[in-house]
């Protein structure tokens, strides 16, 4: 069930109607409900990989009690690494094992040994990747006591599985979720309206540029040998947008959806194309993530505190992880080294915390100084897609060689071209309110405030039309795939 | 509560009723001037079908006579199209249906309801009831948005009298034959589940030649099926069920068909797949045609 299907168009106005009525703000029904349509969406995908999610929710709400209840530390200890270990486990199986099969194979074979590892033929079961880091994210909170374990198994079920998140994020933390839940939540009517508009918002980013951008993207990439340079940056140019609007236009869905049943979502996209170097383009990108590796992997390493040559260590290890924990293959793990690599001159010079606030702030443009920044981040992120699009690393190699000859300097053509421009059209409209609403939450979420009801109700009414009219061949949103 | 439920009704119902009325005005045009532009043409006998009827015969090698068959038309459009036209168009007075083996096979449902609706449903739904249209936006429901938008994109265009529902003769293979390879996609496509069973037979289809039939009764128009010509090795490898129940509907429903899929034609008469003709085909199939119905006029 996509976010930008007919089904949940029908799904979630039947949720939100029992919710508030059915349930008479009696909060425990309510997480029951919730529960209960949570694995009801999970199921729409693929109802055998329930047992799983249910598995793994329950081992974690078990070995959380248990963590908290042992007395010695070598207990807590067994009950936190056997969490890991089976998480971890499932995550091995079920997305790993035939990458980490065929490399040693490959590897192998460099040495002249031959040996056939066997694949298996497995599907990945969707949102494996973010409900797994959910329930890790509570069991290490337990063990190192910043949070108490819950003991209501709905309550906990509800935290891990609840729908707007459980495909594609954001990665909850209990410390912020958990206490949601517990308590009565009120119906707010300017919260359900806000979350509305974003859910529009989502939508418009999704059908409207992502899905668009995805086919020219496809088309080009599809077919490196036949383009000249200058489309190449263009396919890069449109995967950019597809990737940003995709997982965005998810997140504001996903976070619009939280708040019309009273649930506030971390945020997940801050801008990231707006950044003026690159660390500042991971505190706006994927932030539930680049927080959930800062946390729970960076810091444990020992973060910055020992030393540059070991916060350069600890970097790259946590792009490379962020990286494969996108998906097995090694254009992933290319594309977080890369990102390490532009991180390292600001790691290194410690100015990676220069840019903590918005882009030219206050003010309706940047400097120069900041548009080169921008221009320069921008690209260099531009240039790190190319990895995550390629099927594999020599696809990306020979695409990176196609940009920088001398076709570079033609002008770009593909078939599709002449349908591309009002894509084209709809990104720098797109892009002008981003900027435009950059301040806050979301891009829209106080566009128009000032202007007279009818006025802004004629900008929703041409969203909505936007994304019937321009609204491009339907895609799966690409995060699901991890 | 109340108060932002009321309101967002409010703002949904603005769009809806307007996209209504917008598609009702649509539908309220296209029909009346597709039937003005018929009712000009002034043709007696209609050749409807899909492709195959719409490749073989060229209208303007026959006397008073219109070709509006369709690529991947089934007899539910079919039905539809026809109804709409015969409303209107009193002087029709013969139809030739395209019924071939292939035209029973459930694999044509896919252009109704399945992954090719979009591509085939869109030009047809102003010529269908309310009810239909609501079953075809619930059958296309995992890209509602997208097949709205090409609903809206066919209405426009259809409004500036281009009827990409009504189909005329279109055939622009010149030089090409018959290939094996070709054939054997084409049947597996349109005969064969993965298994190597056949396919069923379409009920959905079938109840809807029914209606067709009932329709020409209904109006005193006298209905022929006509199976176009087909490629030897083409036909040879048709499942023999499919054949048995050509067969038996011709006879239980006592129309007569007129078959030229044994039309002695040289592989070059052919499109590579040999369930069409080539332009060499269509015109020995429409001269073949026009000698039918003279002889039968005698």
């Amino acid at each position: 069930m996509l976010f930008n299907s007919f089904s949940f168009a029908i799904f979630l106005p039947i949720v939100f109607v029992l919710y508030w009525f059915a349930t008479r703000n009696d909060y425990k029904k309510q997480n029951i409900l919730l529960l209960v349509s949570s694995y009801f969406f999970y199921a729409c995908w693929d109802w055998r990989f329930m047992f799983l999610l249910i598995f793994s929710t329950y081992l974690d709400y078990f070995t959380g009690i248990k963590i908290y209840e042992a007395k010695a530390n070598s207990g807590k200890r067994f009950w936190l690494w056997l969490s890991i270990g089976i998480n971890l486990g499932f995550l091995a199986i079920f997305k790993y094992y035939n990458f980490f099969a065929s490399s040693m194979s490959e590897g192998l074979s460099l040495l002249n040994i031959h040996v056939n590892p066997g694949t298996l033929q497995v599907i990945l079961p969707v949102g494996i990747s973010f409900y797994t880091f959910h329930g890790l994210s509570y069991v290490i909170d337990l063990y190192k006591k910043r949070i108490e374990p819950e003991r209501n198994f709905i309550d906990y079920s509800v935290f891990v599985s609840f729908f707007p998140l459980l495909v594609a994020g954001p990665i909850e933390r209990a410390t912020h979720l958990l206490p949601q839940i517990r308590k009565p939540r009120n119906f707010d009517y300017t919260k359900a309206i806000d979350g509305l508009r974003q859910i529009l918002w989502g939508l418009f980013k999704k059908i409207v540029i992502a899905d668009n951008c995805a086919q020219f993207a496809n088309t080009i990439f599809n077919s490196t040998a036949h383009y000249s340079g200058s489309t190449h940056v263009l396919g890069a140019l449109f995967f950019s947008f597809q990737i940003y609007c995709d997982f965005s236009g998810y997140s504001d869905i996903a976070l619009g959806t939280a708040r019309l049943f009273g649930i506030e979502l971390l945020r997940n996209f801050a801008f990231p194309y707006f950044s003026r170097d690159i660390a500042e383009f991971w505190r706006r990108w994927h932030i539930s993530l680049s927080s959930w590796f800062k946390d729970y992997l960076y810091i444990p390493l020992g973060g910055s505190k020992a030393g540059t040559w070991m916060k350069v260590r600890n970097t790259f290890i946590i792009f490379i992880v962020s990286g494969f924990w996108h998906g097995a293959n090694w254009t992933f793990i290319a594309w977080g080294f890369l990102n390490a690599l532009f991180i390292m001159p600001s790691i290194i010079q410690n100015t990676n915390r220069n840019n903590l606030d918005i882009v030219a702030k206050g003010k309706i443009l940047p400097s120069l100084n900041e548009l080169a920044n921008l221009s320069i981040t921008f690209a260099l992120s531009v240039f790190a897609w190319i990895f995550f699009r390629a099927e594999n690393i020599s696809h990306a190699l020979h695409y990176i060689r196609v940009i920088f000859s001398r076709s570079l300097l033609t002008l770009p053509n593909f078939p599709g071209i002449q349908e591309s421009f009002t894509t084209i059209i709809m990104v720098v409209i797109f892009m002008l309110i981003e900027w435009s609403g950059r301040e806050s939450q979301y891009a829209i979420s106080h566009f128009g405030m000032n202007w007279k009801r009818p006025l802004r109700l004629a900008f929703y009414y041409a969203i909505i039309v936007a994304i019937i009219c321009f609204g491009g061949k339907e895609q799966q949103f690409i995060y699901f795939q991890f | 509560m109340n108060q932002f439920i009321k309101k967002l009704l409010f703002f949904l119902s603005i769009p809806i009723v307007l996209c209504l009325a917008g598609l009702t005005y649509m539908q309220f045009q296209i029909q009346r001037t597709f039937q003005k532009y018929m009712h000009d043409s002034i043709c007696t006998t209609l050749f409807v079908g899909d492709s195959h009827v719409q490749y073989a015969i060229d209208n303007k090698l026959l006397n008073n006579a219109n070709t509006i068959a369709n690529t991947g038309e089934s007899f539910y459009f079919t039905y539809y199209k026809l109804k709409t036209v015969i409303e209107a168009n009193d002087q029709v007075k013969q139809v030739y249906l395209g019924l071939s083996y292939h035209s029973l096979s459930n694999y044509y449902e896919r252009f109704i309801w399945g992954e090719y609706s979009e591509a085939i449903a869109k030009k047809y739904y102003f010529l269908l009831p309310f009810s239909e249209q609501v079953q075809m936006f619930y059958w296309n429901r995992s890209h509602v948005f997208v097949f709205l938008k090409t609903v809206i994109q066919q209405g426009i265009e259809q409004l500036n009298m281009n009827y990409t529902f009504a189909g005329k003769f279109q055939n622009e293979f010149k030089n090409t034959i018959a290939v094996k390879t070709s054939e054997d996609k084409r049947l597996t496509f349109q005969f064969f589940k993965e298994n190597g069973e056949p396919n069923e037979f379409s009920a959905f289809n079938l109840r809807y030649l029914n209606k067709i039939i009932d329709l020409c009764a209904e109006n005193k128009i006298k209905l022929y099926f006509l199976n176009t010509p087909l490629h030897a090795y083409y036909q040879k490898q048709i499942p023999e069920v499919y054949k048995q129940k050509l067969n038996q509907i011709v006879a239980t429903k006592q129309i007569g068909l007129v078959d030229l899929s044994n039309f002695q034609l040289s592989d070059s008469c052919f499109i590579p797949d040999g369930d069409h003709v080539s332009l060499k085909g269509a015109v020995k199939t429409s001269i073949e045609m026009k000698r039918l119905m003279e002889t039968a006029a005698e």
